[in-house]
């Protein structure tokens, strides 16, 4: 029975209302269509009262407008939970803003002697109805979470029937009570607007935005210059806040920004399974691999003999790298008689590893292009001062015997090696 | 005696410390307006370059590690996958180029304004050696990754000290092999210089490169800036908040456009793929080695002239740099202009058309 009174007759009883009234009033007395301004008799605790709640309010009537005139898209958008978060988020701070004018507003009318004397019974009315509404407001946004987002699936399609008129009441029957409240106090606001102050909101409000403010001041003479310096200070009041508020918003996108991607930054990446035994075995790769350098290094510390490789392995034009004495790379070839060619592969012009591959019996340092012939390791031309290093050799047969005369007939057994303190 | 005297007076001159104050060295400062006041931002531009460097070079510590076994794993890391590592990274080595390139904009404009001659001189001779410690940045910073180019580069860098032990008399023969066994720390590049040229690229160039940095814009600030063109043509603009405003503006818009292109541009994507595989010890080195561009200058040259004219002409190139103030302190504006400007020339055809230039000379 309340249901239906409150959700099915009190929004078209309004709504009629807030219409015909509205539109007579328009008719009869036109110039009654203001806020009926009291700036003149108090200016400042005026300025920080209106400022806030007209931000405010118009910030948050513009959410639920917006939230019920497109619930598809905005089910959509408010999935993401950061982007839920900010607009809830968004709403509740304007609703602050707003209600700290309010609260402003009413000290005002209250304790002021000069507000006091033009002082309507319909604007405390006003004034308690809208601190009520947006005290609701408040609570439902903290109490009953995420409004914004069960709105869409509620109380938008609730709207949508009373346009269709057929109020569809089921969907709101079982609402809590704060929010039943919070719509049925919107329903009375609406319909006292053409009894009330509220009626300034629909003289032409959009001209309110990029005006400049209004100063209603006693026009005396010599208030002139109080004029002109009202004027010049709202004028920078102005510009300071129109700048302030466009650093304010750089200045948190700007931080949040940054810090959405610094952060992870910081925490690292999640990485799968998968990545993270991949970025383990690379490790466990270049350890293996710097703990054989290092051993190669003590090996040559310690041992008379280093092997370089078996001698039926060696090619005449593909050389074979291994590291000397001086940890540096040095290439092996095979002569024409089949017994083994050493050089360094350190180039000597300014230290680049020389290309293994013979071709046409030279060999190419890949830096500066100087080349050398395989067959002496003698510089032919680049610019290299001189040709490569050749590191003498030792042979040993397969005892480990040293071979002073390599028989040619046993030379795929011989296996070879340079000596410690050799250098030519 | 009257050499102390001297030099106190020099200095006297030099740091005007009555000016120490707010309102000399700020409030009455100011720039002045005409054709070539665009060059009074390049110093400013190249600070922004060094504070993106300090910034985004502090916040890669936090991931890179500087042993061989694991620098190349660690800057792979921070490329692709920690998350917006990428465009720190790329952030970095785009700013190191920017840098380098301002750099050398600031050494000429302020040559052939002729900026540099008293009371201004030691803002030169700080200038210039903040030029070497940049070309410091950019040889230790080269080694960091640990790839290829990296090392192999770095080994013909510290090589090409080598060759001057042809030009040095008996006894003095060893100097160059035992200078890069003290900067490789070793018989050749390995931990040992990497540990070096990492502490040398975040704790001993950053310090130094700060201290003379400090001195170089107190300098700026206790002379003022230089008239720059023969005839002033009067006009100036405060310095502050004028001038700050407009630098922080062109700071603004060089930072927006570095930002999208250290997002979409690759740094790494100017080398080849074997130049940016792991350094690999005992294979052969790949082709194409070479300096970072901003070496081009010296590099190109040295494939090409006998390495003594290299010698001579590095030394007289330093020598005119350090003593610049006083050798072109007659010198009129307009020679020197002519002056840079085949200077720049040089530079420019050199770094941009070296190679190709180099293989035509030798014939491949």
């Amino acid at each position: 029975m309340f249901d239906l009174f409150f959700f099915g007759v009190l929004p078209y009883l309004a709504l009629a209302l807030c219409l015909v009234v509205g539109i007579l009033r328009f008719t009869v007395k036109r110039f009654s269509y203001s806020s009926l301004s009291s700036q003149f008799l108090e200016h400042r605790t005026l300025f920080w009262a209106s400022l806030p709640w007209h931000l405010g309010i118009f910030a948050v009537l513009l959410g639920h407008f917006a939230v019920f005139l497109f619930p598809g898209f905005f089910r959509a958008l408010l999935a993401d939970h950061r982007i839920l978060l900010a607009f809830e988020a968004t709403g509740l701070i304007a609703a602050f803003i707003s209600l700290i004018g309010l609260a402003l507003f009413t000290v005002r009318r209250v304790f002021s002697g000069r507000i006091q004397s033009v002082t309507t019974t319909m604007d405390l009315a006003v004034l308690v109805l809208l601190l009520l509404q947006v005290g609701l407001g408040i609570l439902t946004a903290t109490l009953q979470r995420w409004g914004s987002l069960w709105a869409t699936g509620v109380l938008a399609p609730y709207f949508d029937s009373l346009f269709r008129l057929q109020p569809d009441l089921a969907l709101v029957k079982d609402l809590p009570f704060i929010i039943k409240a919070h719509a049925v106090l919107a329903f009375v606001i609406v319909g006292l607007i053409p009894f009330s102050r509220l009626i300034h909101m629909v003289s032409l409000p959009f001209t309110y935005i990029p005006r400049r403010l209004q100063i209603v001041i006693w026009n005396f003479r010599r208030r002139k210059d109080l004029v002109e310096r009202a004027a010049l200070e709202d004028e920078s009041r102005r510009q300071f806040l129109r700048g302030a508020t466009g650093v304010g918003i750089g200045a948190v996108l700007i931080g949040v920004g940054t810090l959405d991607k610094v952060v992870p930054f910081f925490k690292g990446p999640d990485l799968t399974k998968e990545e993270r035994e991949e970025l383990l075995s690379l490790k466990v790769k270049k350890l293996k691999a710097t703990a054989e350098q290092k051993a190669l290094e003590l090996e040559r510390m310690q041992s008379e003999t280093l092997f370089v490789a078996n001698l039926k392995d060696l090619k005449r034009d593909s050389g074979t790298y291994f590291i000397d004495y001086q940890m540096s790379p040095g290439l092996a070839f095979l002569d024409a008689a089949g017994l083994p060619l050493l050089y360094s592969a350190k180039c000597p012009h300014l230290g680049c590893t020389v290309n293994n591959k013979a071709e046409g019996g030279l060999v190419v340092c890949p830096c500066h292009v100087s080349h050398f012939r395989v067959a002496d390791g003698g510089r032919v031309d680049g610019p290299t001062p001189t040709g490569l290093r050749t590191i003498p050799h030792l042979l040993k047969d397969a005892k480990g015997a040293l071979v002073t005369a390599p028989e040619a007939a046993r030379l795929g057994e011989y296996q070879v090696f340079i000596a410690k303190g050799e250098r030519s | 005696m009257r050499l102390w005297t001297g030099v106190a007076a020099f200095l006297r001159e030099r740091f005007p410390l009555e000016k120490m104050n707010l309102h000399d060295m700020v409030e009455k400062k100011t720039v002045p307006i005409h054709k070539l006041r665009w060059a009074y931002f390049l110093g400013g531009l190249t600070l922004l370059f060094f504070s993106i460097l300090a910034v985004t070079g502090l916040i890669m510590l936090f991931y890179y590690e500087p042993t061989v076994s694991g620098a190349y794993d660690s800057v792979r890391y921070i490329s692709h996958q920690v998350p917006g590592g990428s465009v720190i990274r790329n952030l970095h080595a785009w700013s190191s180029s920017c840098m380098i390139a301002c750099v050398f904009l600031h050494l000429f404009t302020v040559f052939f304004m002729k900026a540099f001659v008293k009371p201004r001189e030691i803002t030169w001779l700080s200038g210039v050696i903040l030029l070497f410690i940049t070309f410091g940045f950019g040889f230790t910073g080269y080694l960091l990754p640990w790839h290829q180019v990296a090392v192999n580069a770095t080994k013909v860098g510290l090589q090409s000290i080598g060759a001057i032990q042809d030009y040095l008399p008996g006894n003095f023969k060893d100097l160059p092999g035992q200078l890069i066994h003290v900067i490789q720390g070793g018989d050749s590049v390995g931990q040992a210089t990497l540990s070096r040229f990492f502490v040398l690229h975040v704790v001993v160039l950053p310090v130094s490169i700060l201290t003379l940095l400090g001195l170089h814009l107190l300098q700026i600030q206790f002379h003022g800036m230089s008239q720059g063109v023969d005839r002033p043509t009067g006009k100036s603009e405060a310095f502050f908040p004028d001038f700050i405003v407009n630098d922080l503006r062109v700071w603004a818009v060089f930072f927006v456009v570095m930002f999208i292109i250290a997002l979409c541009i690759p740094f790494e994507s100017l080398f080849g793929y074997p130049l940016l595989a792991p350094f690999d010890a005992l294979g052969s080195t790949p082709d194409g080695i070479k300096p970072e561009w901003y070496f081009f200058f010296a590099y190109y040259p040295m494939e090409l002239v006998p390495f003594w004219v290299i010698l001579v002409a590095t030394t007289v190139v330093g020598a005119v740099l350090f003593f610049t103030p006083w050798i072109f302190a007659n010198t009129s504006r307009r020679t020197l202009r002519f002056l840079a400007f085949f200077a720049f020339l040089y530079l420019v055809v050199v770094t941009v058309f070296g190679e190709p230039i180099t293989l035509l000379i030798k014939g491949h």
